[in-house]
Parts: structure tokens; sequence; C-alpha cells
């Protein structure tokens, strides 16, 4: 081993391609897509979707989720636990308001138009707190507790 | 801290409803026991924090009229809760008729539902909180009307 290489840690690395051709369509396969469950995808695509509303959607000059709102939405709901699919639905000022039930219990999630995050906890139908500042962990752990 | 909001609107009658348009998604309507639903609370959020929620008085128009409201192409839905719910959650009811015009007019049967969210001076002036917009959801029913034409 020469000094160069000791000082470097040079490594040679075996040219590979990760695509993959599958029915004629390439996928990366670095990139690792097979282990999202149906139901965040299916949330995936509900964002995406919301994207393309048109100016005024909603009759009040409602205006589409901007980019930077639907990827704040794509890493939120890649970052809960698996416990199923929220509701979700755009809100009219350009971000998005996901809901989950668990019996009782359900967490209101508000990503607003300027990608911050608010959360509110719902008991028996009663709201608890307003703009909820507590991690995602402790919230789904909340929703999912006896 | 000052209450800002204007003074709820003594001729509108606790008995009148109020009726509120959403957009209709896969998500929007939540179905309850025996065969009615509610709107999720988003659906029903201003367009910003710190307005009011805009609704229409049934005393003077038709679901449908709301509905079909305004140059928007939907699909839409209508909420409707009383005048009096509103009141009993802390909203104040104003009128806010839209003049020949401007979209969506004229609109005599528009009001405004004012919450208590502080604004950023510390003051009341009609802003809605989340927890008060989940409530009112929750007391709202979605109209079952016939298909828009």
């Amino acid at each position: 081993m020469t000094a160069q290489a000791a000082a470097t840690n040079l490594v040679e690395q075996t040219p590979v391609s990760h695509v993959r051709t599958y029915g004629g369509i390439s996928a990366n396969g670095a990139i690792p897509v097979d282990g999202i469950e149906p139901w965040r995808t299916e949330a995936i695509q509900k964002v995406i979707q919301f994207g393309a509303l048109p100016e005024n959607w909603d009759g009040r000059g409602g205006v589409a989720p901007a980019m930077a709102v639907r990827q704040k939405a794509f890493e939120y709901l890649m970052s809960v636990p698996s416990i199923g699919a929220p509701r979700i639905v755009p809100t009219s000022g350009g971000g998005f308001h996901f809901e989950w039930s668990v019996g009782p219990r359900e967490i209101e999630i508000y990503i607003e138009p300027d990608c911050t995050v608010e959360a509110l906890r719902v008991l028996d139908g009663m709201p608890m707190d307003d703009n909820l500042s507590m991690n995602v962990s402790a919230l789904f752990h909340w929703l999912v507790s006896k | 801290m000052a209450d800002q909001r204007p003074a709820d609107d003594g001729t509108i009658q606790d008995e009148d409803r109020l009726y509120i348009r959403f957009r209709a998604t896969d998500d929007s309507v939540v179905p309850l026991p025996g065969g009615v639903s509610r709107p999720m609370t988003g659906a029903l959020l201003p367009r910003r924090k710190d307005e009011p929620i805009s609704a229409d008085l049934a005393s003077l128009c038709t679901p449908g009229e709301t509905r079909d409201r305004g140059g928007a192409a939907g699909p839409f839905h209508v909420a409707i809760v009383t005048v009096a719910t509103a009141r009993a959650l802390g909203f104040r009811v104003t009128r806010d008729p839209i003049p020949a015009g401007q979209d969506g007019a004229p609109n005599l049967a528009h009001v405004l539902l004012h919450g208590t969210r502080l604004a950023l001076d510390g003051n009341m002036k009609g802003a809605v909180k989340r927890p008060e917009a989940e409530r009112l959801a929750r007391e709202s029913r979605v109209a079952d009307l016939p298909p828009a034409p």
C-alpha cells in the first residue's frame, strides 16, 4: 500500500447500474419503493393530485398547495408510524389537513402554506389543545394508546 | 387583549341555519351513524388564518344556490348548521352581503362567522381557532342535494 492510498482510503468501486426495467418501465433499484405500504402510496398520490387543483378551486379564492407544501406533506406522511390512511383534504390557503382516527381519539395535522405544521388532538369529539408542538412519535403514541 | 370583532347581529335568528360550501373530494365528507355525514374540518377553514368563516343564511337562499353560486368549477357540498349552534360555540354572526359585480355576487345571504383566535397584535378580530372550526364541523351535517345541473 502506498502512503497516498493509506491517507485517502481510496476504494475502487465496481461500476454498476441500479436501473432495472419492468415491463418496459425503467426504475432505479437503489430507491426502496417496494417497502412503502399501499396506504402511504395512496396518500402521496392524493397529495400530488391536489397540486393540480385549479385557481379558485373552492369558490373562495383557493390556491393549490405549492411544491414545497406538497414536499412537506410527503415527508410527514413518510415519517408517521404505519397506522393506516389518513383522511386528506386541501385547505383553501394552499395547505393540507390530515386526519387519523383510532376509536375515540383523533389527530388532526395541518400543513400550512408556509410549510409549518400544526396539530390538534381530539378525544371523544372534543378538541384537546390548539397548535400542539408535540413530536410525531408522541402524537401517534397518544393516538393508539388505550 | 381587546375583542375587536363586530357585534353579533341580533336580527339573525337563532333558528336560522347556515350553509357553508366546501369542495367535494374523496375525504371531505365524514360518514356518521344513521346515514348522515359531516364535513372534515379542513374543508371549512377560510383561506387565511386571519379570516372569519364564510356562510349563507338559509332564510335568504337555498342550499342549492349556495352550492352553485359563482364561477368556481366544483364539485361542491354544502354543510348545514344552526345559527344557535354557531353562537353556542363562541362565534359571532354578522351579515356581509356581497354586492353585484364581485365573484359569486350578488349574494344577500352572505354572513361571516367570527371566531376567537387572537391576531398577531394580541387582539381578537374574528379569525378562527382550529378547535372552533373542528367543533363547527362536528356539529354540521352535509346536505343531501340533487346533482348540480
